[in-house]
């Protein structure tokens, strides 16, 4: 990818995702949510915003590389859904056996 | 024809490898913010996630970091046409928006130092510290390896497995960004809501 047009357009994706982001962090009541609502839209925009990212500019997606880089990345996503997400899993139900 | 084959396979092996490592240190990332997020309620009595961001300056260093990823990548741009002192200019723009976001941080670090959260103050800080500081290491390393890339443009012809050097420079830098991302977003904005 050695044009101009996406890294500019990857900029100004992310400033907008970012600036939306932080208004609905500091005032959620604004944008009529609740705190649970409110933290699924910003984790919703960070997916969006590191896509953008990925596509934009982490650019060792091109033909010959693909295949593998892309493999080894999907991998290390299962291994750190499957690492946060049980930690927090786990640790919820310690927590509420404890009391 | 046949060497020029061959040493693409090798650039792209170059790649894949650092590909490699950058997915390791994800995990790294991941295992510091599994952490966070367990461990972000236990204040033990001290100051929460409410009380103490501050976040005008969290988005200014948002803003910074997001900036330089892109004057990185324009930089990258540049070393591709082979346009030595725009690529020169651009890494040095980046470079001193990565020093100011590393002085933000810092100094965001010592107002909470000054504030009696430290590290040591409970689980929820150790934790922050402990994830943020890494991130702060990272760009601090960044750093010097883009100086050491900028002398390398300057000094040396800008052949093909010296702009995968680069390259790989700058996808380093990108990386960092996109774990900022998730730090902004999951410490700064979901930790903030749910303190």
């Amino acid at each position: 990818m050695h044009e101009l047009s996406p890294r500019i357009i990857g900029f100004i994706f992310s400033l907008l995702l970012t600036i939306l982001a932080y208004f609905i962090i500091i005032q959620p009541d604004f944008f009529y949510m609740n705190n649970k609502t409110a933290a699924i839209v910003i984790f919703v925009l960070a997916i969006i915003q590191s896509i953008v990212q990925l596509v934009f500019f982490i650019t060792v997606w091109k033909e010959k590389g693909t295949l593998w880089n892309l493999g080894i990345f999907i991998s290390t996503v299962s291994i750190i859904f499957i690492v946060v997400f049980f930690s927090i899993w786990i640790m919820n139900h310690l927590n509420y056996n404890m009391h | 024809m046949l060497k020029n084959e061959l040493e693409d396979e090798i650039v792209d092996t170059k790649v894949f490898g650092f590909w490699v490592y950058l997915m390791t240190d994800l995990v790294i990332f991941a295992a510091l913010f599994a952490c966070f997020i367990v461990l972000h309620k236990n204040t033990f009595g001290g100051p929460s996630a409410k009380e103490l961001f501050h976040f005008p300056t969290v988005l200014t260093e948002t803003i910074i970091l997001l900036t330089s990823s892109f004057t990185c990548s324009l930089g990258m741009f540049a070393v591709y046409r082979q346009l030595k002192s725009w690529a020169i200019m651009w890494f040095i723009a980046t470079f001193l928006l990565g020093v100011s976001f590393l002085y933000f941080e810092l100094s965001e670090f010592a107002d909470l130092v000054a504030k009696g959260a430290s590290w040591q103050r409970s689980a929820f800080l150790s934790s922050f510290f402990t994830l943020v500081g890494t991130h702060g290491l990272h760009i601090f390393i960044g750093l010097l390896w883009m100086i050491v890339m900028m002398f390398r443009i300057a000094l040396r012809p800008l052949v093909e497995h010296s702009v995968s050097r680069i390259f790989r420079m700058a996808l380093f830098w990108h990386f960092l960004d996109f774990v900022w991302i998730f730090i902004f977003s999951v410490v700064y904005g979901i930790g903030y809501l749910y303190a």
